[in-house]
């Protein structure tokens, strides 16, 4: 095993009992994450995306199987039970969700909050523990921040909320951050500023992120690597370059092509569109789960879901007619 | 018929923010403040801005969903700012809007079919056709007669999006206003949306207000743009102009701020604003983007500059120019 891999998912599956029957979420779904690396997952609803994340930092539901391995330092995440996995959302791994207003809560101070976090995970009593939150939101480049502790949530505007779900998240000193579209829900300008300073921590901290996304767009600037899904399994992963310059998964090719690139898409032809729309998780089509879908698909395609294989150096594809070499 | 098919003329709507027992001071917020500008017949005409900046409140206004406090709409030579809901009725046919949210604009005990019958029945004076005009809307956005007797919880975001575009061109209008109508959709269905829309346009000789905040998609959907800014327009011009030279501080930070799905962009230099955008409660004196501009000079805290065309037909609001 490379020891470089600060995360390594091997072979991970979920599923989710429901009562009209098992729902696959993942399936068989393998990653490896460096240090200070910042991967990004792209997919539209249902790709399992954030099932990924929630596996990773074992905040999946009670109704839900899972299988394979998580390792993180090389231990198995997913051998730890509930108390273990605690300790380590505490140390390792934190986690910043899309909405900030529904993860902080409205009957608290900001300072209240943050003491909380403080005294879980860091043993930390009322005043080192102020000290300690007032460092970690200037290290978020918060203005002010005496009179934000002093706050209600609803006091903040959503970027200063993200900030300050940001500034907790780093206040364990994790290695690794799971960030879930953390800026879908605030605007274009605040948006700019909140990747900046994920960034800045990326560098200063040489701390890993996993962004999970759908802003192509996002990915193209911040990300080192990407992993591309589609209902529940990995259609492609590799470097950015690579996949930008050379995207092989016909989902790939189609993903990028339908979105208008200023300065690039011409105006006077129609959008590249992909036809008919995301699969129904319960009812998943038969072999490789973006058949229906694909202009490509030969006869295999409807009884086979492809593997996914190493075409070039770090360059994965699930597709039966991507084979090594093929570029 | 006129070139113009809309114009709005000193617009304004306020509403009332905070009035309590001890404070008897009225506060309001200006959602939209003084805001004029004319979409011309055929065009597509793009609105961006971020939230607060009454984008959606503007649109509300010009079909008169919520009523102007001030000012003027005339939509084909009539100033529909102050007619009355009786006087109104028989020209909402002319224009409708389309929501970003589908599932929560469309009523979830209905069938698509009786939707659809809806503005027949309301709007139109004639219907007798009823079920050959729904056929034939379905058909115009891809959908087929099996639809009819469906419910909204039955069909996926893209295709209640296409049963409200439906609605809104059963009465075969003239102007369609659009709220932001893929923002609530996965990106590969975002691409069939779009070019239905640019489709619809083409068949119908329709006329649309854009609303989004993607700038990539009014980028290539716009003919004209306006950037507004807590309820103000900054800059009003042709697209392809504004994309390459734009000239308002705002416009050119908001622009730098678009993650672009492309290589090449990544090593440009982002305009990064600071702070963040005022509560509409507090609106700054003299501009309202001074506190987050990056040229903000002693002119700007005291005088708030006037939208004015600095070229052919591009219009600013800024004391640079």
């Amino acid at each position: 095993m490379n020891t470089d891999h600060l995360l390594s998912i091997r072979d991970l599956s979920v599923r989710y009992l429901t009562p009209s029957g098992p729902l696959t979420a993942l399936n068989h779904v393998t990653l490896d994450l460096n240090k200070s690396e910042i991967v990004g997952i792209v997919g539209e609803s249902g790709s399992g995306k954030s099932t990924l994340a929630y596996a990773t930092i074992g905040l999946l539901p009670s109704n839900s199987k899972t299988e394979g391995t998580i390792l993180l330092d090389g231990e198995n995440l997913l051998e730890k039970n509930e108390r273990e996995m605690q300790k380590v959302r505490g140390s390792k791994i934190s986690m910043v969700f899309q909405d900030p207003m529904t993860s902080l809560n409205p009957l608290f101070k900001i300072k209240d909050q943050f003491l909380k976090v403080l005294s879980t995970h860091k043993g930390m009593k009322r005043e080192e523990g102020i000290r300690y939150a007032i460092k970690k939101l200037e290290e978020v480049e918060m203005p002010d921040p005496e009179e934000v502790l002093l706050s209600f949530p609803f006091e903040l505007s959503g970027g200063m909320q993200q900030r300050v779900m940001i500034a907790m998240a780093l206040s364990s000193d994790p290695e690794l951050i799971i960030a879930d579209e953390p800026t879908t829900a605030v605007d274009a300008t605040i948006q700019s500023q909140i990747l900046r300073l994920l960034k800045k921590i990326n560098l200063d901290r040489k701390l890993s992120i996993m962004l999970i996304t759908h802003n192509l767009g996002i990915v193209a600037e911040l990300c080192d690597t990407v992993i591309i899904m589609y209902a529940g399994n990995v259609v492609e992963r590799g470097p950015v370059e690579r996949i930008f310059k050379n995207p092989l998964h016909p989902y790939t090719i189609a993903l990028l092509q339908s979105v208008p690139v200023i300065g690039k898409t011409n105006r006077d032809q129609d959008l590249y569109a992909i036809g008919g729309s995301v699969p129904d998780m319960m009812h998943l089509p038969k072999g490789c789960p973006f058949n229906p879908r694909c202009s490509k698909a030969i006869e295999k395609c409807r009884t086979a879901n492809p593997q996914l294989i190493e075409v070039e150096k770090d360059h994965y594809v699930s597709c039966h007619l991507i084979t090594r070499g093929s570029r | 018929m006129s070139e113009e098919i809309l114009e709005i003329k000193n617009l304004k709507k306020y509403f009332i923010a905070s009035k309590t027992f001890l404070i008897k001071k009225t506060e309001y917020i200006k959602a939209v403040d003084d805001v004029s500008l004319s979409i011309k017949r055929g065009e597509t005409f793009g609105l961006v801005g971020e939230s607060g900046s009454g984008k959606t409140t503007l649109a509300q206004v010009v079909v008169r969903l919520i009523e102007p406090t001030e000012g003027r709409i005339i939509f084909e030579n009539r100033d529909i700012s102050k007619m009355a809901e009786n006087k109104l009725r028989p020209l909402r046919k002319d224009f409708q809007i389309i929501f970003q949210n589908p599932i929560s604009s469309l009523d979830p005990r209905m069938t698509v079919g009786a939707i659809l019958s809806e503005p027949i029945k309301t709007l139109l004076s004639n219907s007798e056709n009823t079920r050959e005009s729904v056929l034939e809307a379905l058909d115009n956005v891809g959908l087929n007669e099996s639809f009819v007797n469906r419910y909204p919880h039955e069909l996926s975001g893209g295709q209640n999006q296409r049963v409200s575009i439906a609605r809104s061109i059963i009465t075969r209008p003239k102007f369609l206003v659009l709220d932001e109508p893929t923002s609530a959709l996965d990106v590969s269905i975002q691409a069939q949306i779009i070019n239905l829309l640019r489709r619809l346009k083409r068949t119908f000789g329709l006329t649309y207000l854009f609303i989004t905040h993607d700038l990539g998609i009014v980028n290539y959907m716009a003919d004209r743009i306006a950037v507004m800014y807590l309820g103000k327009i900054m800059e009003i011009g042709n697209t392809v102009q504004m994309f390459s030279q734009p000239l308002h501080p705002y416009t050119q930070a908001l622009l730098s701020s678009v993650p672009v799905p492309d290589l090449d962009s990544r090593a440009r230099d982002k305009i990064i604003l600071k702070g963040e955008i005022p509560s509409p409660r507090h609106i700054p004196s003299g501009c309202r983007f001074r506190n987050r501009c990056r040229f903000a000079m002693k002119i700007c805290e005291e005088k708030e500059p006037e939208l004015k065309e600095i070229k052919n037909g591009t219009f600013v609001a800024c004391h640079l120019y």
